[in-house]
Formats: structure tokens, sequence, C-alpha cells
């Protein structure tokens, strides 16, 4: 039954509740694995790229880089591309849709930045922005916030304004969550000042089905 | 460079090559035997034409500014347009340093350089290449066709066109429009690579 909870520290308990149920699901460790071989693919419409100043606008563009990574956004906006794509960062706007190591974000805006021949950070917003992820082995989890942070250093999701967390059968809201992507961990944002309050709802777990005996047809019955 | 400044180039040309003492046709009215192949109304007959022909127009301080090198040039007599083949140009901009570090090269297996204009028309493995701003890296745009503004610096093709620099490859099957002096590249659809 859904229960609202203003005092923070019992939302925090609460929320670490949740995470114990969780922590089975969620721990399959998975390591992001990084693309360093293959260049990066740009393909758009109206395409203006300053070679002097490593500056490049597109429109409906799409980025890969190999296999695991795309970016499409209906207007891309690329810097620090003087020599090559390293430390480049992207200013999207439009449809965003963006995935990479197995995480799936679609927003209205974005900022990405590469770093060391990777993506480094992510930032999308929208109304709202909404990521899926899937986990090695494990149930898909999806969210939703006004504005989500990726960084591939931690391998944190940072979710912030009215967000949305649901792994498929139980629900997290709050102002701020962090959910890692490498362990599955789901926590509050200890660094936030925006310790509004937790809502969690916890499904229990469905009882095996036992079909109901048909009822023997009266004219059929003997 | 002023408008009709294509006549600097017929007048260096000739003046190229008595110096050169390489072979000219005097003017008047020639058959258009040789290698080079104009347009089939402006075959009958050319104003004049030579081989081996080298170009160079300076500023007011006598600095270089274009070095222009043909395996031919004819002025055809209908518009006063000059057709070369085997063209190779060498362009420094402006405030470029004097060492030619910065200096763009043009090649094409022909061009037409209208009388009254600054536009370049090229044809043939078309290459056009030089070092960019504040770079070590060297951009290169390689066509079929091209038309190259002399005044402006500016070039474009409707036909496929690739550019290397930067450590990008962009490539377009439907041209480009470009300024080698800003730099600026502007393609209606494109692929871009990055190398990593």
């Amino acid at each position: 039954m859904p229960s609202t909870l203003p005092d923070c520290r019992r939302g925090t308990l609460l929320l670490t509740g949740l995470l114990l149920c969780l922590q089975p699901v969620l721990a399959a460790k998975v390591e992001p694995r990084i693309d360093k071989e293959t260049p990066l693919e740009i393909d758009g419409t109206n395409v203006q790229h300053n070679l002097n100043t490593g500056t490049l606008r597109a429109r409906d563009v799409t980025i890969t880089q190999g296999p695991g990574t795309t970016i499409r956004a209906a207007v891309a906006n690329g810097r620090g591309l003087k020599n090559g794509y390293d430390n480049s960062s992207w200013e999207l706007s439009g449809a965003i849709h963006i995935e990479f190591d197995n995480l799936v974000l679609d927003a209205d805006t974005a900022t990405v930045v590469f770093n060391d021949q990777r993506i480094a950070t992510v930032r999308v917003q929208g109304k709202p922005a909404r990521f899926t992820h899937q986990q090695k082995e494990a149930r898909r989890n999806e969210g939703r916030a006004s504005t989500i942070d990726y960084e591939a250093r931690t391998g944190n999701l940072r979710l912030a304004g009215s967000t949305w967390l649901f792994d498929g059968r139980n629900e997290v809201q709050s102002n701020t969550l962090l959910y890692n992507l490498n362990d599955g961990v789901i926590s509050n944002d200890r660094k936030s000042d925006d310790s509004g309050p937790v809502k969690i709802i916890i499904r229990p777990g469905k009882p095996p089905t036992v079909p109901t005996p048909r009822t023997p047809d009266r004219s059929t019955a003997q | 460079m002023r408008s009709g400044g294509w006549k600097w180039i017929a007048g260096l040309s000739i003046v190229a090559l008595l110096a050169a003492g390489a072979y000219v046709a005097g003017s008047g009215p020639r058959g258009g035997a040789g290698p080079a192949d104009p347009n089939e109304a402006d075959s009958a007959a050319y104003d004049f034409e030579a081989n081996a022909v080298v170009v160079r127009q300076t500023d007011a301080e006598g600095r270089l500014l274009y070095r222009i090198q043909a395996a031919h040039v004819a002025q055809l007599p209908r518009e006063g347009a000059i057709a070369a083949n085997d063209l190779s140009m060498h362009y420094d901009p402006p405030e470029a340093p004097a060492d030619g570090s910065q200096r763009w090269t043009l090649t094409a297996q022909s061009a037409r350089l209208p009388e009254n204009g600054d536009i370049v028309e090229l044809q043939g493995a078309v290459r056009v290449s030089g070092r960019l701003q504040d770079s070590s890296s060297v951009a290169t745009f390689s066509t079929e066709r091209m038309d190259y503004n002399l005044k402006t610096q500016d070039i474009s093709t409707a036909v496929p066109v690739e550019v290397h620099g930067g450590g990008v490859r962009l490539s377009s099957d439907a041209g480009l429009h470009a300024n080698i002096k800003e730099g600026t590249v502007e393609l209606e659809s494109a692929h871009a690579q990055y190398a990593p």
C-alpha cells in the first residue's frame, strides 16, 4: 500500500529497506565497456563545421561510436573538435535519444562530454527526462526526472526534480536520487540540499497462480 | 582582387612565357591543337596559347600572393576566358608568415578562368589543401569539380566531396560550400568521422 513519509530519516530507512529487498536482483555488477578503438561517426544535415575553431553544428544528427553508443538529436552543437573528438562537448536539443552501456536516455535537451575517447558525462533535461537501464542478468530499471546526470567515473545516474524510479515491481519517488549503473544501488543524494519527502511503493510478490477448476459443462456432465 | 582581375593572369602569363622562353603562339586566331581541351565552341581558335606557364602575383610590398603553374594555357577568343590544364596554384593568406607554412595549394586537371570574374572553375581530380589557422593540421578538399573564388576564398561544389583535416573526415554526396580563409565548411548532408 502506498505510504507518504515526509520525515527524511524514515524515508531513508525505508529506502535502505527497499535496497535490501532489491539487492539480490541488482547485485550483478556490470563494468561499462569502453570503446576506444572505433571512431566517432556523425551523420546529419545542414552541417556547418569550422575547422579553425573546431566547432560543428548540424541538424537531424546521429552520432555513433561502435555498435554500442548512439546519440540522436534534432540539433547538435559540438565544440572542442579541433583535433579529433576527445575533450569535445555536445549541446543537443530536440527529440534526444542516447544509448550506451545498456543505458537509454530520452530527453529534450542534453550536454554530452567526451573524454579519453568515451562518454565522460551526460546531462539530460526534459519534462520529464527518462532513462532505462538493463542490468546484466537482472531486471530492467527505469526512471524519470527533470534532470538526469550521468558520470562515467562513478557510474552514477543522479536524478533530480520530481524523480521516479521503478525496478519492474517497486517504485521510489523523491526530489533527488542516485542510481549506480555498476552495482544497481539506489540511494538518496547525500550531497544534495534538496532533501524532500520520499515516497516508496513496495509491491509484494504475487503468489503462484493456481488455475481455477473448471465447472463441468452440464451438457457433457455424466 | 578587382572585378575583371583575371586580365592580369593573361598578361602575366605572356610575360612569364617570354621570360621562360616557352612555346608561345602569338595573338590571333589559331587552331585548337595541343593538350588543352576547352569546350567545342572555343576550340576553333585561341587568342593565344602557351605551354609551361608560371604566373606570380605579388602585393604592393612584393610579397607573393599567388603562384600559378599550368602545363598549358589558352585564352578563349569569345569571352576572353583562360583555359588551363594540369593546374597547380599556391596561395598565401593575408598576414600569413612568409615561410609558406600556411600556404594553400590547389591542383586540378583543368581550369577555366573567366576574364571578368574571380571564380575559377576547376575540373578533374581537384584538390585544395592547406594548413589551418593556429593548428598543425592540414585540411584537404577532394572532389571532381569545384568553383574557387580567388577574392573571397570561397569554394563550392555540387558533386561528391571529401574533406580531411583537424582529425575529421567529412564526406558528402551533395557537395559543399566552404571558405578556406575562415576554415568553415557547410554541407547540406554529410557524414563525419573523427578518428580516436
